[in-house]
């Protein structure tokens, strides 16, 4: 793709282009990214002021209601490592159409439930469905390539070069 | 099909096992501060429920500032790296 002979370094890395969206195109990806990845950290500090309105229309105790938030701290952990091959595997678009169709379904279970076993259960669900696209700092320096990055940390692996990479993955952590 | 154990060659090099451990240590203390932020704001100070709701906002704001720092500073870091040790891209 290189036409004529750069005359030095930072010409020759324009030339050679490392995706075909252009800069507003890469930024509107990286909004909607981050726009869904913002309810996967939205899911887990939503609840926290609602424990205490919970423990007491469900008749628990707080310690009861702090399992829910264990168990969906425990799924969230684990499920990036399976939806991050899904996404390399399917593509980026059917893993969020499936991840968020399924969290639109458990959270309107959620909204109804009346017991406390059901609300755990479902708790699982969402953060089943949500981790996929959860902002993981756990996953490591995005620069290595080979890695099974989390979804937003992949889309902005495809779509910028690492020189700009920087500015992405700080517009991704606004969720 | 799916194998969520290639994810976990990562922790085979020693950097990203330190980065996982100081970043996952941080989140855990984040998060553990956060759960019971609400429940004792309501038994010590006595708020009521639309309160405890502004108790997090702090956290949020603070994170959005952020982003406008951090993007520029990690790029000139990269930079710096970069050219320090003659790479380019």
């Amino acid at each position: 793709m290189a036409a004529g002979k750069p005359t030095n370094s930072s010409q020759a890395l324009e030339l050679e282009k490392y995706s075909v969206f252009t800069s507003a195109e890469k930024w509107c990806i990286v909004a909607l990214v981050s726009y869904a990845t913002w309810f996967s950290g939205l899911s887990s500090f939503i609840y926290y002021p609602a424990i205490h309105a919970l423990s007491r229309s469900m008749s628990v105790s707080v310690d009861k209601i702090n399992l829910t938030v264990t168990s969906y701290l425990a799924v969230a952990a684990v499920a990036p490592t399976l939806f991050g091959n899904f996404a390399d595997m399917l593509g980026r678009r059917p893993v969020y159409m499936i991840t968020l169709s399924l969290y639109l379904v458990a959270n309107l279970a959620i909204a109804l439930s009346t017991s406390f076993p059901v609300l755990l259960g479902l708790r699982v669900l969402q953060a089943l469905a949500i981790s996929g696209m959860h902002f993981c700092p756990v996953f490591g320096p995005i620069l290595i390539r080979l890695a099974t990055n989390s979804i937003a940390y992949g889309v902005i692996a495809d779509i910028a070069s690492p020189a700009e990479r920087g500015s992405f993955v700080s517009g991704v952590s606004f969720a | 099909m799916p194998n969520p154990l290639n994810s976990l060659t990562l922790l085979l090099r020693k950097d990203n096992t330190i980065i996982i451990l100081a970043a996952g240590i941080l989140y855990l203390v984040y998060i553990c501060t956060c759960t019971s932020l609400s429940i004792l704001f309501i038994n010590i100070y006595e708020l009521n429920q639309w309160q405890t709701r502004l108790v997090y906002l702090p956290f949020g704001i603070g994170g959005t500032v952020s982003t406008f720092f951090s993007g520029q500073m990690l790029d000139r870091a990269y930079r710096n790296a970069r050219t320090k040790r003659g790479l380019y891209r």
